[in-house]
Formats: structure tokens, sequence, C-alpha cells
């Protein structure tokens, strides 16, 4: 199977304005693939629709190979897990007694539970109501109720939201090992760039609903544009001096030096000599990638975490 | 057909599991009690003479105070049985794993074994009555069953109206003063007239009652309990009524399947 998530002119639109435009996602099997966005991008209202949660204005869905319809929709569900927004519980119930349902509507045996509440780490806990639960522990059932019956797919939807920074990390240590464990695919959507450059091999950049950027996260950090960050003993001569030859050099705005946008042998090597030649002193001369977060910010204009 | 029945079978023992510790039992079983209470406290002065017909003054009695205590009853019910989803913010993850058609059934079905057990339990309460006062009345089958449908029917209806409100009201206080409104509603439709009262769902308690008072012959002053007298179940009524119950339901199902997620 190519992908284990297509979609071919994904649309969704209230009333006339588009929330999502034209999507052709392709999330490869086995991958942990990270749906980047800020804030109103699309990428719920997208998840929603893989989830048949909501109906498309138009366009397709292949989830596991099979067209996405009505009539085959909770079969194709069967092999997929989810956790949407805020978690799904009765506050009520414990946590073992919020999965039996899920077992019983799953038509799973309630031998899983035990699996799923020692990966997510609630054993312990599994016997408390979940009202009393912490927004982290809530979030862990949520994810241990996707988990019930060792799905394929499994659709993650900012799933470190309202966690403190130890718990961000389990979520993630947790999502980084369901692929090599468990053989799961995962999609999962932040805003939070930084928790996707450490959990994703795959990136779909969505701003304003459209896809911007969709490629694996070797290809992100490729696509950077390298650079050289010098610092001198003189840094406005040295400026002038390499504007007049002619290379690619720019002021840094905070001051702290100049950028050559190349990283070129010949064009270092120029800059160097020219520089030594009128006795310019070079204090330091740094290769640069642009941050991921740079990236982002020159691909959506906005400020990557929101 | 046998994966249908087996989807519902699953989807209703979902359901069943919901209800743990919610005590949902406690409010048909409150109602009744305070039926009997009420009844009781009314008949402690019967004579001899009332007690004659006693069966047919508990099915008048009970079919105007149904009126006052179902809807309420009923919007609790539902109430309590609906606002476990909202508070949990389980929809999202309720229609990946079952049609949203059927869990709006199978929750409806949950909430309609309390209203049986409380239609039982009114017969059961007339029946328990009729042994305490002593009413010497003989017991006629086809009165006891004319009163536990129109109250399981009436009642039906009624439920359906609070299980669509629960279901998409944020908060249980919309739907709750609803089953308040119709309270008085039905109560103040036994005064208007006929044409306008048959519109009036939750008058039709008394519309139903299997017996009533012949006003018309009773001399002033008369007691009116020797005026009293079974009445013929309006069958080709009962059946429209039902009728339109089901379309009503239908169309309530269809306007909670369109709220998108």
């Amino acid at each position: 199977m190519e992908s284990i998530i297509t979609t071919q002119a994904l649309t969704k639109q209230y009333g006339s304005k588009p929330v999502v435009r034209d999507l052709a996602l392709k999330v490869p099997p086995g991958s942990i693939y990270g749906f980047l966005g800020p804030n109103g991008a699309g990428k719920s209202t997208t998840m929603k629709m893989l989830l048949g949660l909501i109906k498309p204005t138009a366009g397709s869905i292949f989830i596991l190979g099979k067209p996405m319809l009505e009539e085959n929709r909770l079969e194709i569900l069967k092999n997929t897990g989810s956790l949407i927004e805020s978690p799904s519980y009765y506050g009520h119930l414990s946590a073992r007694e919020n999965l039996q349902i899920i077992c019983t509507l799953k038509n799973v045996l309630e031998t899983g539970i035990d699996d799923v509440l020692r990966i997510v780490r609630l054993e312990k806990q599994q016997d408390k109501k979940v009202k009393n639960y912490s927004l982290g522990m809530k979030q862990r059932l949520g994810l241990a109720a996707a988990l019930l019956g060792h799905p394929r797919l499994l659709l993650l939807d900012e799933p470190t939201n309202g966690l403190d920074p130890s718990g961000i990390q389990e979520m993630r240590e947790l999502i980084c090992s369901l692929p090599g464990k468990y053989g799961m695919t995962v999609l999962v959507s932040s805003h939070l760039l930084s928790e996707i450059d450490q959990m994703a091999t795959h990136v779909g950049i969505i701003d304003r609903g459209v896809l911007i950027f969709q490629n694996d996260l070797a290809s992100l950090h490729h696509h950077s544009r390298a650079r050289i960050r010098l610092r001198t003993t003189d840094d406005g001569q040295a400026f002038r001096l390499l504007k007049k030859a002619r290379l690619p050099v720019a002021a840094s705005k905070d001051g702290s030096g100049l950028f050559l946008h190349s990283v070129e042998d010949s064009c270092v090597l120029r800059c160097g000599h020219l520089l030594t030649d009128q006795k310019i002193g070079i204090l330091r001369l740094e290769e640069m990638q642009m941050s991921l977060e740079e990236i982002f910010l020159n691909l959506t204009g906005k400020q990557a975490s929101l | 057909m046998k994966t249908i029945w087996s989807q519902n079978r699953s989807a209703y023992k979902a359901e069943q599991k919901k209800q743990r510790y919610r005590k949902v039992w406690l409010v048909p079983a409150g109602f009744l009690i305070i039926l009997a209470l009420w009844m009781s406290v009314l008949m402690r002065n019967f004579t001899a003479e009332d007690l004659t017909n006693g069966y047919q003054w508990l099915f008048y009695q009970l079919s105007l105070l149904n009126a006052i205590f179902v809807p309420v009853m009923l919007a609790v019910i539902a109430s309590r049985l609906c606002d476990m989803e909202i508070k949990g913010s389980t929809f999202k993850l309720l229609y990946t794993l079952e049609e949203p058609g059927r869990f709006y059934d199978m929750k409806f079905l949950a909430e309609v074994k309390y209203l049986l057990f409380f239609s039982v339990g009114e017969i059961l309460v007339i029946l328990l009555l009729g042994k305490l006062f002593g009413i010497s009345e003989p017991i006629q089958l086809l009165p006891f069953a004319q009163h536990f449908l129109a109250v399981s029917a009436v009642g039906a209806v009624l439920l359906s109206i609070q299980h669509l409100l629960s279901l998409l009201s944020d908060n249980q206080i919309l739907p709750l003063c609803a089953g308040l409104a119709g309270s008085f509603l039905g109560l103040f439709s036994m005064f208007f007239p006929r044409s306008v009262s048959l519109f009036i769902v939750w008058g039709y308690f008394s519309i139903f009652s299997v017996s009533g008072i012949s006003w018309g012959e009773m001399p002033d002053g008369a007691d009116y309990v020797e005026y009293m007298h079974y009445l013929d179940f309006p069958v080709p009524g009962f059946l429209l009524f039902l009728a339109a119950g089901i379309l009503l339901y239908l169309m309530e199902k269809h306007i909670f399947k369109r709220k998108e997620v």
C-alpha cells in the first residue's frame, strides 16, 4: 500500500467560507505523520472529515486502500483509533469501566484493557473515577481508548494539549514507540513545531485550509537554506566591502553580525580573502541551517508556536 | 439482519454499562412514592360507597396527576442519561464506533426502560392502594391494560421530545425547564376547548384517561364519585396518536443526525 491515507481534492466549506481547500494528503504506512499548522488552519476539520464526523463539501478520502463512504465508514474505522481535540470520557465511571464500554462497541475482548492501560501507564489509577483525573491522565485515557483493538491507524489531534512538560515528553515517547512496537501508522496534528520535529517522520503543513508542504521531515530540513554567519572587527566596513564585490551578504537584524547567503566554497574563500586583504579581522565564521521555525515562518508568514 | 441485531445488542449493552452508579431508577421510584402518598392522603376519608368506585377514582386522579408529574419525571430521566454524553464530549468518539442513528435509538430505549418501570409501578400502586384501603370494586383487567398503554404511549412521545432536547443542549437547564413548562401546559390544556387540547401532547394523559365523570348529568352539590364511570377507550384516536408519535420520533432523529460533531 503506497499510502495508508489518501485524499483527493478534499474540501470543506461553511457557507461561502472555505475551511479546507483541495487537500491532497498522502500518509505513508508505518510513518508518524506530523500535520502542522497554526490555529484555525483546518487541521481538526481535516481529521474530522477523515473520520467521517463531518461531511466534506467535495473530494474523496481513501483509508487503508478503501474509499471512505457512508456504507463502509464504520467497517474501515474498526482498524483506526482516534483522539480528537479534548478526550472523551464518562466522568462517573473509572478508566477500566470507560474502556469496557469501548470494548463493547468495538466488539473486542476486554482482555486488551490491561495492555492499553499498561502502555499509557494508568494501571495504578484505573479504578479511580475519571472526573477526578488530571487533564494529562484524561489525555492518556483517551489514547488508551484509541489503542484498544490494536488499530493499524491512529489519528491524534493535538494530543499534548494542556499537558505539562513531563506529560508532553511522555506522550511524545509513547507516540514515537507505536510504529516500531505495534506496527501502527500515526497521524498527529499539532501547532507545536518543536513537538512535530522530535516525533514525526513525515510532515504536512497546512495554512488557511491549503496544504503548502508535504514530504518527509528530512526534506523539510534539507530545504532550509544554509548560510554563513560572520562576525568581524568592523562589520560595517566588511558589509560595504562584500556588497561592492557583489557577494550575497546581508546584515543581521539584531546587529550581531553579517549573513553570507551562500555556502559554496569559492564564495566563502573569496569573502575571507577580501576581508583579510583589507585587514578586517574575522571573529566568527559559522555555517547555519534555517531552523524549522524559520522555515515554518517563511512558509506561513506566522509565528510557529501560537 | 443478524449483523444489525448484534450491532443493536452491543449498542444497548454499552448504554446499560454507561448507567452504572447513576441510580436513574430512583427517579420513577420517587415519583411513584409521591403518587402513592398523595392518593393515600386523598383516600383516607373514603366512605364505603366511595370504595365501590375506588379503581375508577384512582384512574381518574392519576390521569390528572400524571399530566403534572410525568413530564418532569421524563425530563429528569432523559437529562440524567444524556448529560453524561455532553459533559464527557463523547460524540466524537462514539460516532467512530457506532452510527449516530443507532446511538440515538439505543439511548432512547434505555430511557424507555424507566418509563415502563413507572407505568408498571403505577399499576402496582393502584392495586396496592386497593388492597390497603379495601376497594370493593371488582378488578377489571381491561382498564388496567388501557391505563398502562395510555401512560406508556403518551410518556414515550413526551420522552422523545425530552430525549432530543437533552442531546442537543449543552446545558440541561433548558430541557428541564421544557419539562416543567410541559407539565403546566398539560394541566391547563384540560380547560381548553377540545379542538385546541388535541394539539397539546402533554394533555393526552387526560384525553386517554380510562375513567371520567359525567359532569353534564351531575346535579349541583352532588358527590362526583357517584357519576364516575369507565370510558370507552378511543382506539382509532389512540392508533392515530401512536402513528403521529412515531413520525415525531423519526423527525427528531433526523434533526439529531444532521448535527455535526
